[in-house]
């Protein structure tokens, strides 16, 4: 399966534990800066499908371009977010799937995404062809 | 947009190497170090020892990052059971005909195959299908944003190369054999 890079975006939430939770895309440009702040924990990530998203819609239109959401254990931090690609030889057949690499409590986890399914999993190298389109 | 990609075949002698892309393309095993697939300088099945074709040397390239930061953790892996008689080595160099290979000891007439005992990879080589999705071979965890040597210079890449080599013994069949996947995997960020 491919998904295409420029068509699909993060959006993830982060708790302080006692604050309220805020939702902030990876294109932000804090999102570094809290991605790395020890004092927030993840809550949720979701995978938007950006040509059906805006920022001005009603909470409940934002949600209908929610391609998949996540939901992590307490005391999870994000370490990346990138895309898994594999080209195979002679065929050109091209795997792309956006993927997650998570601290979960002492786990390290990786998810990979696509529109109908998940892969949650400790080891970083899931046979990808598991995932549906 | 994606990251793009290619990934080189590179043969030559050293310092006028020369890329071809083969990304979507054949890689074919022969007796001569080139990247045309054609049916010439076919390998030979011989009637005791191996025959050892030339070397292929591939590696990745970014040809354009587009929004990508880097890609990162670049790694191959091979899908498929070779034929009867058939074996494919690989190895990983980190740059062209890496001094450390007896293939160098004539810079001239690097990679060669051919009947004779010498040609052969060097160690440490392993078996192409032990690499596997789960167990594939490292070529770099990187980030890389840039080629190595990238503008003039011929060695433009990054990561590793992967030098394969195909030995043909006297139990393999007399026909063309079956194509096997080679997969690169990599991490866009």
């Amino acid at each position: 399966m491919i998904m295409s890079k420029e068509d699909y975006e993060w959006h993830f939430t982060f708790s302080s534990g006692s604050g309220p939770a805020f939702t902030i895309s990876k294109q932000h440009p804090d999102f570094d800066y809290i991605r790395s702040h020890q004092a927030l924990v993840l809550t949720s990530a979701s995978l938007v499908d950006r040509k059906s998203f805006s920022i001005f819609d009603e909470e409940d239109e934002q949600m209908k371009s929610f391609v998949r959401t996540v939901f992590f254990e307490p005391k999870t931090h994000l370490i990346r977010s990138f895309w898994r690609t594999e080209v195979r030889m002679p065929a050109e057949e091209i795997c792309r799937v956006p993927a997650l690499e998570i601290q979960e409590d002492q786990t390290k986890q990786y998810i990979f995404v696509t529109k109908n399914s998940y892969i949650k999993t400790p080891n970083s190298r899931p046979n990808l062809s598991d995932l549906n389109d | 947009m994606a990251a793009d990609i290619a990934i080189n075949e590179w043969n030559g002698t050293v310092n006028s190497q020369i890329a071809t892309n083969k990304t979507g393309g054949t890689v074919r095993f022969k007796s001569a170090d080139n990247a045309v697939v054609n049916n010439s300088d076919p390998l030979r099945r011989p009637n005791t020892g191996v025959y050892r074709s030339f070397e292929k040397w591939l590696r990745l390239n970014i040809v354009d990052l587009d929004d990508a930061d880097n890609v990162s953790n670049l790694e191959v892996f091979a899908e498929g059971t070779p034929n009867a008689g058939v074996s494919i080595w690989a190895r990983a160099y980190a740059s062209y005909c890496n001094a450390a290979g007896n293939e160098l000891a004539d810079p001239n007439s690097p990679r060669s195959g051919g009947r004779a005992s010498t040609g052969a990879l060097p160690n440490p080589k392993v078996n192409l299908f032990t690499y596997t999705s789960e167990s594939p071979l490292s070529l770099g965890a990187g980030p890389y944003t840039v080629n190595v040597d990238d503008g003039d210079i011929v060695e433009a890449g990054i990561g590793s190369y992967v030098a394969l080599q195909m030995d043909v013994a006297p139990s393999a069949a007399e026909a063309t054999t079956s194509s096997y996947s080679l997969v690169f995997r990599y991490d866009e960020e």
